[in-house]
């Protein structure tokens, strides 16, 4: 119970610094020392998190994987958006504004602080979700 | 006009991706096993190595540092 309550807490304390570290990162303008340092700090953090993780490694998963098959449409999905980014790019040389690439969709995006520190959540949670162990 | 054409398409590709996820949520716990696997699965898979953690790693790295410093 008492266990419970503390990792509650624990899990509640560290929300709440990943939401100001996020919002910290909205104010920060891209090609500043201030957005180098928070991307930097986050780097840290989820290099020592994979470090422990690679060092720990690793338990047999208790749950067995599912079929190889299962995967299939997200390595579709993935592939469409990769190949979209690439078309994109090297259409877009001689015009960028017909041909946005996910860095000038982002760019528009990020003059709205909130989707920039959304954005940056979802980064830091893709982060996490990779390397906790 | 080609501007919008490809914003459609980012539109898809994304709403693609979350589909993925819907559909894996939807269809389990099935009898015949799920049809799609979670993004978490997804996840849990492609770091399943240690030179696929680091590969990963990267990526994200190079990522973050894309899209929020440069």
């Amino acid at each position: 119970m008492a266990g419970t309550r503390r990792r509650v807490g624990v899990g509640t304390a560290v929300a709440a610094v990943a939401a100001g570290y996020c919002a910290l990162a909205s104010f920060a303008p891209p090609f500043t020392a201030a957005a180098d340092t928070v991307t930097a700090v986050a780097f840290f953090g989820l290099a020592v998190l994979a470090a422990h993780t690679v060092v720990a490694r690793r338990q047999p998963p208790a749950v067995p994987a599912p079929a190889r098959s299962t995967f299939r449409p997200w390595v579709a999905s993935i592939g469409a958006a990769c190949a979209l980014e690439l078309v994109t790019y090297f259409a877009g040389f001689s015009d960028r504004h017909a041909f946005p690439t996910l860095s000038s969709i982002s760019d528009l995006a990020f003059h709205y602080q909130a989707l920039k520190g959304a954005a940056f959540a979802l980064w830091l949670a893709l982060g996490w979700g990779m390397f906790r162990r | 006009m080609t501007r919008d054409v490809v914003f459609g398409l980012w539109a898809a590709a994304a709403a693609g991706l979350v589909c993925c996820e819907l559909s894996a949520r939807w269809t389990r716990p099935g009898h015949r096993g799920p049809v799609v696997a979670t993004a978490a699965e997804l996840l849990s898979r492609a770091s399943a190595s240690t030179w696929r953690l680091v590969g990963l790693f990267v990526v994200w790295m190079w990522l973050g540092w894309h899209l929020f410093a440069r």
